[in-house]
């Protein structure tokens, strides 16, 4: 992924984690295969950046997480919380806002 | 060690700077993701480096992974060191001071301590319970106050550190910022209102007044005793709504 996209991808990671997540429980590894299906191949983020911002997430109480076992190993389900689904939608409506005033701007050139 | 995901788990295991229990849950999430990676790109050794390196280097994933609460532990090392030697000399001297006042110890120091009087009994009341006997005073040993005094303390100051220790080694930085706060001020107010407590009590025992009555003392040790109790509750269900 090109700099510049890392950049505009690090203000948005938990935007995207958390729309992810709300799709479904699911553990990291398949929250990043969602991630990159859902972007057609361009969110192919790397798994030492998503697993921190996870726990972060988790930390401020916006995911919450069951372990289960699967294929004989311990797996770490997140799913998210009421307080996880008030910040998507919040962040949801500034994301919207912001890019409309970015297309307002930039798309009449 | 042939499996490069073992070998790759323990040297994260190595680099992760957080408790134990939190470092069983890291690599057992990382681990997941190297099998469950590796099985879909047909597994082998290759598949299973190929996996390794979405991670990156485990010192670089180590750091990020560990809580920032345990760099703002070890930040405080030399305060964990005088904590736990302050609580060791502490109990060490106490021990020592109540060892000296044991009868029959080859510690005892028989001759004699500083008495504290910590009770006044009359050998006989009449019916209205006014004293028509003598006064004899309770008394107790100084260097046996004094040394149950010091062993508490040493207690207390290993206790604070335990739960200090606790509640930063996986903290993020906004968690331990906000659980010092809860356990800052709880801890002061409790100690204010034990000081305001035990203080209040001596002192209306050493002026023979008895405890009885509605003391001003005694609400307003109370007062700040539950202000205590109700900060460390909400700091308390604070972490468990986080958890």
């Amino acid at each position: 992924m090109p700099m510049t996209d890392r950049q505009r991808l690090k203000g948005n990671l938990d935007l995207l984690l958390l729309c992810a997540v709300a799709r479904g429980e699911a553990h990291g590894y398949a929250l990043i295969e969602r991630l990159r299906d859902l972007s057609a191949g361009t969110f192919d983020l790397p798994e030492g950046t998503v697993y921190p911002a996870l726990h972060e997430l988790e930390a401020d109480g916006l995911l919450a997480s069951r372990w289960t076992e699967a294929s004989g190993r311990r797996r770490k389900l997140y799913h998210l919380t009421g307080k996880g689904r008030r910040s998507m939608a919040d962040e949801r409506q500034a994301w919207n806002s912001f890019a409309a005033a970015v297309q307002a701007v930039a798309g009449g050139v | 060690m042939d499996d490069p995901i073992v070998e790759y788990l323990a040297e994260l295991r190595r680099e992760l700077r957080c408790s134990r229990r939190r470092k069983n849950v890291l690599v057992a999430e990382v681990e997941d993701h190297l099998r469950e990676r590796t099985a879909a790109r047909g597994g082998g050794e290759t598949a299973a480096r190929e996996a390794i390196s979405t991670f990156g280097p485990s010192d670089s994933l180590a750091k990020q992974l560990s809580g920032s609460g345990w760099r703002l532990w070890t930040a405080f090392h030399w305060y964990v060191y005088a904590t736990m030697f302050g609580g060791l000399l502490l109990i060490l001297l106490g021990s020592a001071l109540v060892l000296s006042v044991l009868p029959g110890t080859p510690f005892a120091d028989e001759s004699g301590s500083h008495a504290l009087r910590l009770w006044r009994d009359c050998t006989a009341y009449d019916p209205s319970g006014e004293c028509i006997g003598t006064w004899v005073d309770r008394t107790v040993s100084a260097a046996t106050v004094a040394g149950v005094l010091l062993i508490a303390a040493g207690m207390l100051v290993g206790a604070g550190h335990w739960v200090l220790r606790r509640a930063l080694l996986d903290a993020t930085d906004a968690q331990a910022a906000r659980r010092l706060f809860h356990m800052g001020g709880s801890a002061t107010l409790v100690g204010l209102g034990l000081l305001l407590l035990v203080s209040g009590l001596f002192g209306r025992l050493a002026s023979d007044e008895g405890i009885g009555g509605h003391p001003v003392w005694l609400a307003l040790s109370s007062m700040v005793l539950l202000l205590g109790g109700v900060l460390y509750v909400s700091g308390r269900r604070n972490r468990r709504g986080r958890a």
